[in-house]
């Protein structure tokens, strides 16, 4: 049952993707986790850590890329990491670019750039860590704070209604004609030849904190695969700032909270929608049509 | 011997391991407590946010990829030009031209009137080997973009207007902080805000020099005509490269769409960046010449980490560490210092009888020469030193031009911008600003003078 974590024969090694040392998140923060989802998956494409760029903008999330992990990394400004990966993956196509940055960063500020890249189906793979607040800076509320939330900013409850960023990132996604279909002419000619890629689109979005973490990684994997662009949004709430304020005191605290507000896409198609109204969907989609269809129009 | 074991110095006692044993291994805060019912299922250790479970005694630490060299180690080299020879040219045809003769390989850009004519001449890109255009979605995330080609070892441009170089502001910052070379063109328009967009006006100049929050210095050319828009962005690529900082082309409208006689030699003197691996990469080379620490690019075998944080010379983060901030601005100061000394920019000789001396830059240069020589056939005694390095601004030399003591009179299109930089070194200067969104004319200038206004306003 799962995979041989540690083979003593094997020279290579998730590991080689972290630097070695404890993290400097906070007990109970998931991103520690995400880290290490994100070593295997990177491990199990046969990627080369200097052929990877991580990028990530400012926020705990950025700190995934930037302080721990063993490729080439870019701690950018606040909300700009995509359009910094597009530069980087442009200049250098043969590098595999990923992002890893937190909601209010590629989320709130700098939303136009994931819609943007999404639209041109760069060939960069975006892991938006979705903690419901901004974390480093106190726990404010941003564009992704559910509805009803204590936040810093939101004593009384958020007003305001959550970005579902799956159903963003399909509906934003653009199928960009090959060189066959004539897509090649025109002034961006020489990008779209080789650069921007028909591949159809990717967003998925997992649950840290599971029993099922290999699928997780299956998917961070796929997402790292993917020719195009791969969006993977992974829900980790915030222990300081969200958790407490938000009556979640524990870790099976934290597993109710979950399993109340999120349902798998598998379940979800033998769920009548009335039994799971208001949660949101885990899995991988590939068009806005199926994701819709699955969220019965709720969106 | 137990399959399992726990780095305790690792460990937070968040509990996720037990959230997720199918058995009893874990006690509620990650404590081993019954490590016989272990089934070695691994679910531990991957949801283990700090890796401080271990499932296999001897698994050891892995060791990262090592350091090997990457390509060439820079520095000059004669290239030849692509379109040598005498054309008639605009300074935002002109410019597409240096910045590709130069090495420039990417462009990113955003869509600004008046300078985008300047990204239409970039296109020019698509047609080079590894040349790369982008539009992006907005000035911010084109400087970024800009950026990060710059790391993954491509020289980099991108040009806009004031409120595109508004936008650039923080990215500017994160440039110099970083010490990554990239070639910023703002084509001065009439403002503040939308002001007069297809209008000329030189109010960027403080805001160029000092772009960037925190004391982000960096180097800003401002040429006077078709010619200086080649050569000086030539200098801008070599400069940049050669001291891994961002540099400011600062033309106004005028400059941007007047088309003038201009001779493209066939060869330039081309900076290619340097790369070390012995050297330390940020903060000043440990044989400090006229260039700045080497920068292995993305994708070499040497890893490169690169923070807008505060940071050391191997690029870690430091960001509390009060000595590190003032090492940190230090250095980025004397980088620009260095490139003034590289500039080595000198004053037009000035007879010592000349009792007025004009100080301009950009388009009013030329009008200011045309009033000279007027103003020279009525008996009047005026020089002119045009400026064309406003960062770092070159004020010992312009001391040492204004030794004899001369009425100085600084013309601008703006509230009076230049003038700061000039009183600074000469505090007497006197000051004529026009802000109508059209050019200062060579007769304003003569009236100027013939009716010493100057006089009446004091
Ligand atoms: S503040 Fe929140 S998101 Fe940041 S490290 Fe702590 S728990 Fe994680
Ligand atoms: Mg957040």
């Amino acid at each position: 049952m799962g995979e041989t974590i540690m083979n003593k024969n094997d020279e290579r090694s998730p590991e080689r993707w972290i630097r070695p040392g404890q993290t400097d998140f906070c007990p109970g923060c998931g991103y520690g986790t995400i880290l290490n989802y994100l070593a295997r998956a990177l491990e199990k494409t046969g990627a080369d850590p200097s052929l990877t760029v991580a990028v990530g903008g400012i926020g705990c999330a950025a700190w995934i890329p930037d302080q721990y992990m063993q490729t080439h990394t870019l701690h950018t400004t606040h909300g700009r990491p995509i359009a910094f990966a597009t530069g980087v993956k442009l200049a250098k196509p043969e590098l595999n670019v990923l992002v890893i940055s937190g909601d209010g960063d590629l989320a709130t500020i700098g939303t136009s750039h994931l819609i943007h890249a999404a639209r041109r189906d760069l060939d960069i793979t975006v892991f938006c860590v979705n903690n419901f607040v901004y974390g480093m800076t106190g726990g404010q509320a941003g564009g992704t704070t559910p509805t009803g939330a204590v936040t810093s900013t939101s004593p009384a409850g958020h007003a305001e209604k959550p970005l579902d960023l799956i159903s963003l990132v399909l509906a934003a996604g653009g199928r960009v004609r090959t060189e066959a279909e004539g897509g090649a002419e025109g002034l961006n000619a020489s990008v779209e030849s080789d650069m921007l890629i028909a591949s159809g689109r990717f967003a998925a979005r997992e649950i840290v904190l599971t029993r099922q973490p290999q699928r997780v990684i299956s998917t961070c994997e796929k997402a790292l695969a993917h020719q195009g662009f791969s969006f993977v949004e992974l829900i980790a709430p915030c222990a300081t700032h969200f958790n407490r304020k938000n009556r979640i005191y524990s870790v099976t605290d934290l597993k109710a909270y979950l399993n109340a507000n999120y349902i798998s896409a598998s379940k979800a198609t033998k769920t009548p929608l009335t039994d799971r109204a208001g949660k949101q969907l885990c899995g991988l989609f590939k068009s806005k049509e199926e994701y819709e269809r699955l969220v019965g129009g709720a969106i | 011997m137990e399959r399992i074991s726990i780095k305790r110095e690792l460990c937070k006692k968040c509990g996720y391991c037990a959230s997720v044993c199918p058995t009893d291994v874990f006690g509620p805060n990650g404590e081993l407590q019954n490590p016989a019912e272990c089934r070695h299922c691994g679910l531990c250790a991957l949801i283990c946010p700090e890796r401080a479970i271990v499932l296999d005694e001897n698994n050891t630490e892995k060791s990262i990829p090592e350091a090997a060299s990457g390509p060439g180690s820079g520095g000059w080299n004669k290239v030849q030009t692509q379109k040598p020879g005498r054309h008639l040219l605009s300074g935002n045809e002109t410019i597409a031209l240096p910045a590709l003769d130069a090495g420039c390989r990417f462009y990113a850009g955003y869509p600004i009137t008046p300078a985008s004519e300047i990204m239409y001449g970039m296109l020019g890109l698509n047609n080079i080997p590894n040349g790369r255009f982008i539009q992006m979605e907005d000035e911010i995330s084109s400087l970024a973009a800009v950026i990060g080609a710059a790391l993954a070892g491509k020289k980099a441009m991108t040009a806009t207007s004031g409120p595109g170089l508004s936008l650039m502001q923080e990215n500017i910052s994160f440039a110099v902080m970083t010490e990554t070379p990239c070639v910023i063109v703002d084509v001065m328009r009439a403002g503040p805000s939308t002001g007069q967009a297809t209008r000329p006006a030189q109010g960027d100049i403080m805001p160029a020099i000092w772009s960037g929050h925190g004391d982000a210095r960096k180097i800003v050319l401002a040429p006077v005509d078709i010619a200086d828009c080649y050569s000086l962005t030539i200098e801008a690529f070599n400069l940049s490269e050669m001291f891994r900082v961002p540099v400011i082309i600062l033309i106004d409208e005028i400059i941007a769409h007047l088309k003038e006689i201009v001779d493209i030699p066939e060869r330039n003197l081309v900076y290619d960046r340097a790369y070390d691996p012995n050297e330390r990469h940020f903060g000043p080379p440990s044989n400090y010449g006229r260039r700045a620490a080497s920068l292995p690019p993305f994708g070499g075998r040497e890893l490169l980490h690169v923070t807008g944080s505060t940071h050391d010379q191997s690029g870690t983060r430091a960001a509390s560490n009060p000595d590190m901030e003032q090492w940190t601005t230090d250095s980025i100061a004397r980088k620009i210092q260095e490139a003034g000394a590289y500039i080595h920019w000198r004053a037009p000789k000035i007879k010592k009888n000349t009792k007025h001396v004009i100080i301009a830059c950009g388009s009013v240069v030329r009008a200011a020469e045309e009033a000279v020589r007027r103003l020279a056939r009525q008996g009047e005694s005026v020089a002119l030193i045009p400026i064309k390095f406003l960062s770092p601004f070159p004020d010992l030399e312009l001391e040492k031009a204004l030794l004899h003591n001369p009425e100085v009179h600084v013309i601008e299109m703006n509230q009076g911008q230049l003038i700061h930089l000039v009183r600074a070194v000469y505090p007497a200067a006197l000051s004529l600003t026009q802000n109508t969104g059209t050019a200062i004319e060579p007769r304003r200038i003569i009236d100027y003078f013939l009716n010493k206004e100057w006089e009446r306003r004091s």
